[in-house]
């Protein structure tokens, strides 16, 4: 490793560790690597011009700006009822009903924060009238939460397709089983608290007639996916136009449900709440592209990879490994960022073992999926400690039978490649 | 502190980004659109998003400062006794302000020196796209220096209540 590249190397993690903004702190140590290697720093600007001019990134504005117009047309609100329509009747039934909310409102949003804080609030609300103490409540709501980036769509999924060539198609559909699997494995955890603690069973029986009401109220919600996942696997559309599809979609859903609520301050803050998330992760995905570039040029890569061939030639202890490794960086690294900075020199190591990129790409997201709930630095349970006031060791208290089961379904993704593989074989997207 | 007042500086970058990123829309559906109910695809829909997504980052990552959206791990810093915090973040101001300088000078840099064509489609000059760059970076420079002074201004300002606090202790 040359002088240049080493300095570059420490002083990224010293501007990372000292709370310089992720963007600027790979900016500020390529830049110091230009300098000193003598090359022109427009490479600089060039390098961020090709890391964001890519058309399959703009689904994330997109898919940030759909989930926005889903809140504004009183989804949550729907989807939670017809969810208690479903599970609502059983012992522990809203909890049951808070995942399978986030279940549904997964296939309408790709982001779990956006989950935890459109509708979560309504959640915890819910289960506290019905008896349910406020801690439980919130931590079903948030780790209930991590199926919104799993379920298709997801802005994660889309951020690992761009960065990493792997078809965005294939890793939308292919996250939905493990997904839904998360959710079910949550279910079953309640299941297994709720007779050790025997929770409430709500008592209000609905006449079909209600039930029937409830089913038409969502249906245009429950469409949503549909579109999304059809647009996709029917080879419609490509993943960035079922994006802004699917905000078409949001918008209409807007002028028909909330024509009377809603003004046109409400579109411009939405533009500006989409500008000012998107922007910062596309402004990552620029830097990160100059960064990459110069780790690339030399060759650090290869040199990561020989040192991991170098402790074991066998697959699945490479899989544990980034199990391990992923889980631990998550716990101090919001998701998207993590993406750009590991994928680079992950997807090279695990193409060299012979894991099908695909099945990779589906675990490394899942890994970092679940960082976002873990503590200390979990965006969701960030956002889930400041909407219901409760401290971060009390909500990890109660979440931690939910982390492990997530944990487990995990453990399955990485072992039964099948799981995340058999629906984009089914419809041909590999 | 949620509504802070806006200046005409931020006003225009808002107006800017927004506009970006609603003609990206409408840009990409007219793509769908044509491609589907008028079977005739249009040729520019892809370039004018794209494009359009540039000035919509570069401009709107001057919003996401000012909202405190760029991703940073703040879970050493946070555990800075106060006082240093507030001068840690005033040395962060600085080298943010550092890199920006060198961006903008490479992207300068990157427009003047050497023939740049003509994009593919649209057939308009890459530098009407490029300027985005040092024009984005410049009004994110100005940001941190906005940001800079309020630091500053809250920093003397903390230094002298504390002092006062303490005389109102001790007598």
């Amino acid at each position: 490793m040359s002088l240049a590249l080493t300095l570059m190397l420490i002083l990224f993690a010293f501007f990372m560790l000292a709370g310089i903004p992720l963007s600027f702190s790979m900016l500020l140590s390529s830049a110091v690597y230009l300098i000193m290697t003598g090359k022109p720093l427009y490479l600089l600007a060039h390098r961020m011009f090709t890391g964001i001019d890519t058309t399959t990134l703009m689904a994330i504005p997109f898919f940030i700006m759909a989930a926005e117009f889903m809140v504004l047309s009183g989804t949550a609100e729907r989807l939670l009822k017809f969810a208690n329509v479903l599970v609502g009747r059983f012992r522990g039934g809203l909890a049951y009903v808070n995942v399978l909310a986030s279940m549904l409102f997964g296939g309408c949003s790709g982001s779990a924060i956006a989950d935890v804080a459109g509708l979560g609030i309504l959640e915890i609300d819910m289960m506290e009238k019905g008896g349910y103490d406020r801690g439980f409540s919130t931590a079903v709501t948030i780790t209930s939460s991590i199926q919104g980036p799993l379920i298709p769509p997801s802005i994660m999924m889309v951020l690992i397709g761009a960065t990493t060539g792997v078809s965005i198609g294939a890793l939308l559909i292919g996250s939905a089983i493990p997904g839904v699997l998360v959710g079910l494995s949550q279910m079953l955890v309640i299941f297994l608290i709720g007779r050790k603690k025997n929770f409430p069973k709500s008592n209000i029986i609905l006449s079909p007639k209600q039930k029937l009401l409830a089913l038409l109220d969502a249906f245009p919600f429950l469409l949503m996916p549909i579109i999304i996942i059809g647009g996709i696997t029917g080879g419609f559309v490509t993943p960035t136009e079922a994006s802004a599809v699917a905000v078409a979609y949001g918008l209409l859903l807007v002028f028909i449900y909330g024509r009377n609520k809603v003004k046109i301050k409400d579109f411009w803050k939405i533009l500006y709440n989409t500008v000012i998330v998107a922007a910062s992760i596309l402004l990552l995905s620029g830097s990160s592209n100059i960064f990459g570039w110069i780790l690339s040029t030399e060759k650090v890569p290869n040199l990561i990879s020989n040192a991991v061939m170098g402790l074991s030639h066998n697959k699945y202890v490479f899989l544990i490994l980034m199990n391990i490794f992923l889980l631990l960086w998550g716990m101090i690294m919001d998701s998207l960022p993590a993406i750009l900075i590991l994928s680079p020199v992950l997807f090279p190591i695990a193409m060299r073992f012979g894991i099908d990129p695909l099945h990779f790409g589906v675990i490394f997201g899942f890994n970092l999926i679940i960082g976002l709930i873990t503590p200390p630095y979990g965006a969701a349970l960030f956002t889930g400690t400041i909407i219901s006031g409760l401290s971060m060791e009390k909500l990890t208290r109660n979440m931690l039978p939910f982390i492990l089961s997530s944990i487990l379904i995990l453990i399955l993704t990485t072992f039964i490649p099948e799981i995340s593989m058999f629906l984009p074989r089914l419809f041909g997207l590999r | 502190m949620n509504e802070k007042k806006k200046s005409v500086f931020i006003y225009i970058i808002e107006i800017i980004s927004n506009c970006s990123l609603a003609i990206m829309f409408l840009s990409v559906m007219a793509g769908v659109i044509s491609r589907y109910i008028l079977k005739s695809p249009l040729f520019w829909t892809d370039e004018l998003s794209r494009y359009l997504m540039i000035y919509m980052v570069f401009f709107g990552s001057a919003l996401s400062f000012r909202a405190d959206k760029h991703p940073s791990l703040t879970f050493i810093i946070d555990k800075l006794p106060k006082k240093w915090r507030l001068i840690w973040d005033l040395v962060i101001d600085l080298l943010l302000m550092a890199i920006l300088v060198l961006l903008i000078w490479g992207a300068l840099d990157m427009i003047t020196s050497g023939p740049v064509g003509f994009t593919p489609s649209l057939r308009i000059k890459f530098t009407w796209v490029y300027w985005a760059i040092p024009l984005g970076s410049i009004s994110m420079l100005i940001e941190i220096i906005f940001r800079l002074y309020r630091r500053i201004k809250n920093l003397s300002h903390s230094y002298l209540s504390p002092s006062q606090e303490q005389k109102t202790g001790e007598y």
